[in-house]
Parts: structure tokens; sequence; C-alpha cells
């Protein structure tokens, strides 16, 4: 038991924090943080010694949380966003002048992040976390979704657009940037036209 | 043939090497188009960076869930666990079954074909190395070179058996006695339960039906008292003396909430 409660140990911020960003009611983090890591426990034989222990981990917080937020969604109105409006990014000034200075940009945002995170579908939320976070590969986030890598791919891309319309969509909201319309270049995209500046 | 939709998604998740075969190195990429890349890749990591911040498993669920652990290691082994020892049991069992059914079987063979002198060379043909008590009995064994013997040896086992089996069915037959003797006195006790909670439940309504006649006894003779003291006071008002007493309907109910048969009151009346 000592060599799963140390492995448990060691990575445990970083499951807690894949649960926490995942469950669709954050409340319930710690309830489905506790129920894989009983699970994972009862079930330590089926791990094969020598494999990667933090992919098997991820596998068994992902089908907890999609557990979880399955039952969300029969208790709760809120449900799977809709697919159809996970356009590309929008080329619009507004982006623009986000790509100009993005970290200030994200600064100014703050936990905007995380509610415009919270709009993806689950599977978008977890393909992101494993990529870009936890820094799996495009086979081993398949491996532990159980899906194709073409379809991790088509999540990361979706995922991706949509939480930058998001954040762009909040920029508009809140007017953080003052647009200065120049004339654009013909066939030119909006990220080389400098269209906007950060007021911060 | 791909497309360069395809050459803008492999370009643009995370730089990770396309599969091979893949050939989007072939397209450069404009100067615009590098730009733009970039500032989406310092978004992406600064998106990730965020996402990175904060969600630190809370110390005390951390403790709870090493407590759980260690309780459940200590605790009773898992369903599977205990069905796969209950498997291996079974196994044993089978395993030691399968080796009497055939050493029996051999005895079966060889008996009705041995000669004494095939069963003396059986007996005698390998010697165990053994010494003292074994050694006395295989020696005992050896002596016992006739296959009647044997038979005989077998058959005062089998009725050994025979009546260890009938003792063990003598003491379930016991058992399925006492069993049935406890469901009958259980079923006695239940029916004299159930006759106690009727009378009980009896009693109890003769006690409600008491209480309401006490109940209308009360506001009759509080009629009376009204009636009594109205004639009062046309008496006085006449100047007559008028004199009856009441008994308190209160003082027949009794404290403890038993009801006790009440007679009548008597009404005392003196009129000039």
């Amino acid at each position: 038991m000592d060599g799963f409660v140390a492995a448990i140990e060691q990575h445990r911020d970083l499951f807690y924090r894949f649960v926490l960003r995942n469950v669709w009611d954050p409340s319930h983090a710690d309830d489905v943080f506790a129920s894989a890591v009983l699970s994972a426990f009862e079930n330590r034989h089926q791990f094969v010694p020598g494999t990667n222990f933090r992919a098997w981990m991820f596998r068994v917080l992902a089908n907890k949380c999609f557990v979880a937020n399955r039952e969300t969604m029969r208790e709760s109105t809120s449900a799977e966003p809709d697919l159809a409006s996970a356009l590309p990014a929008p080329d619009s000034p507004h982006y623009a002048a986000i790509l100009e200075d993005p970290a200030a940009f994200l600064e100014h945002c703050g936990d905007e992040v995380f509610r415009a995170f919270r709009s993806l579908s689950t599977a978008q939320r977890m393909c992101i976390l494993l990529k870009d976070v936890d820094h799996f590969s495009y086979q081993e986030i398949a491996e532990i979704l159980a899906i194709p890598v073409a379809t991790v791919i088509t999540h990361l891309g979706r995922g991706r657009a949509r939480l930058r319309a998001e954040l762009v969509e909040y920029a508009q909201s809140v007017g953080i940037f003052r647009l200065v319309p120049r004339p654009v270049a013909k066939g030119c995209a909006s990220a080389g036209s400098r269209t906007g500046r950060v007021t911060r | 043939m791909k497309s360069s939709s395809d050459d803008w998604v492999w370009t643009r998740i995370g730089g990770e090497s396309p599969p091979p075969g893949d050939d989007h190195a072939a397209v450069p990429l404009s100067s615009e188009q590098s730009q733009r890349l970039e500032a989406e890749t310092r978004l992406d990591k600064g998106l990730a960076d965020a996402l990175a911040s904060g969600g630190k498993c809370p110390e005390a669920l951390w403790e709870h869930l090493r407590t759980q652990l260690t309780v459940r290691e200590h605790a009773a082994p898992s369903f599977m666990q205990r069905l796969a020892r209950r498997r291996m049991t079974v196994a044993a069992l089978a395993a030691s079954l399968l080796v009497v059914a055939s050493s029996g079987l051999t005895a079966v063979v060889l008996r009705p074909s041995s000669t004494p002198e095939m069963g003396k060379m059986l007996w005698q043909s390998a010697p165990p190395p053994a010494n003292g008590a074994v050694k006395a009995r295989v020696a005992s064994k050896m002596e016992r070179a006739s296959p009647a013997e044997d038979a005989a040896e077998f058959e005062r086992l089998a009725a050994e058996a025979q009546s260890a089996a009938k003792a063990a069915q003598d003491d379930r037959d016991r058992a399925i006695a006492e069993r049935d003797q406890a469901f009958a006195e259980r079923d006695s006790a239940h029916a004299q339960l159930q006759e106690v909670t009727k009378e009980l439940g009896l009693a109890r309504s003769e006690s409600e039906m008491l209480r309401a006649t006490l109940a209308s006894a009360s506001a009759e003779s509080d009629s009376i008292r009204r009636e009594v003291n109205g004639l009062r006071q046309v008496a006085s008002g006449l100047g007559v003396d008028f004199d009856i007493w009441l008994p308190s309907i209160k003082a027949l109910e009794p404290a403890d909430g038993a009801l006790l048969s009440m007679a009548p009151p008597e009404e005392t009346r003196s009129m000039p």
C-alpha cells in the first residue's frame, strides 16, 4: 500500500486539479477525487508495474469525471455546451488585439479563464488539460480517454477555438480594448493589422 | 493529397510532430501566419499556465483519504480476492478428491485380478525407507500379504465411515428438530404477543369511551350547576332560603388516568 499512497501523493495536486477543472460542479470535486482514489486503490492489481502510473490514474479520474458530470446533468439544467457554437477563433479586431499581448490580456481576465473553460465539453476540457497542462502525447491522451487520436486532435482544436471565442466575447462585453479602426490590407488577416491595443 | 486546412491544423496544435508521411513542412508559412501562430502559441501557453495555477489538493481531504486507505488495507479482503481464495480452495478440494478417487480405483482394479503371489510381490516390491512407528506399520501391512485381508480392512473402514455418516445424520436430524421446536416456540410467542396487543387495543378503546362519557357527564354537571346558581339568585331575590349541594364531577376523575365505576351524583335539595 505504501507504494500506492506514495505514488498518489507525489501527483495528488495534479490529480485533484484535473478533477476540479473537469467536473461541472466544483463542489463535487472532493467527492469525485476521493471516489477515484479509493476505486484505484481497490483495483490497484490491474495496474501493470513498469507502465505509466500517472496515465493509469488519469484514466480512472477521467472515468469518474464523466460519471459525475452525467449525474450532474440529470440533477441540473446545465447541459453539454452547444457544439455548433464551438466555432474557430473569431477573426475579429478584438482577437487581433488579444494576440498583440496575450499575457496582459490573461492577467486582466483572472477567473474569467476558468468560467470560459467551464463552457467547454468534458472531453474538450480533458484533452486541453492533458495536453497543455500535463504534457501527455496525443497517443497517451487517446489511450487515457479511450478515443482515437484523430478525435483527440479534433477536441483540442475545437476546445481551443471555443476558449478563444469565449475570451473574445468577454473582451467585447467588458470593453477591455479600445479599438482604433485602421484600414485593413487586402487579403491580409487581422493578425498582421494592428487594430487595437490594450488599455489597461 | 492534404489540404491547406490540414496543414493549418498541424501547425496549430502545440508543435507536436505530425504522423509520418505528413508533408506539412513542405508548405512554408508567410510572415503574418508565423506571427499569428506565435501569438496564438503564447496565448495557449498563457491559458495553460492559468489553468495549471491553483487547485491544490486540500490537506484535510488527503489525510482523510490516507486514513481510509489504511483502514481498507487492514479490513477484510475484497470480493474478488475472496472469490479467488474460494476458487483456490475448491481447486485444492477437487484435486484431493481426484487423488482419493484414483487410489480407490486402482485398488478396485487390482483387487479381482490379484493373486496372493502378486499381492506379495506388490507389497514387497518396494518397501518404503522408514523407521520407528511408520516402519512397524509398514511391516504389519507387509505381513498382511493377502488381498482377502485387505478386503476385510476395507470393509471395516467402510463400516466405520458408514457409522460416522449415520452419527452425522443423527446429529443433523437432532439439529433440525431443535430448530423446528425453536420455530414453534417463536410462533407461539408471536401469537401470544398478538393476543395481548389485541386486548390492549380493546382496553384502550374502552378507556377512550369511558373518558368520553366522563367528559359529557362533566358538561352536564356544569350546566346543572349554572341552573342552580340561577335558581339561587331567583330565591335570594324572593327572600327564600334555597340550598343545594352539588358534588364536583371533577373529584370523581382518578389521578392516574384509570377509570372508576362512577355512581350518579347524589343531589340534596331542601326546599322550605
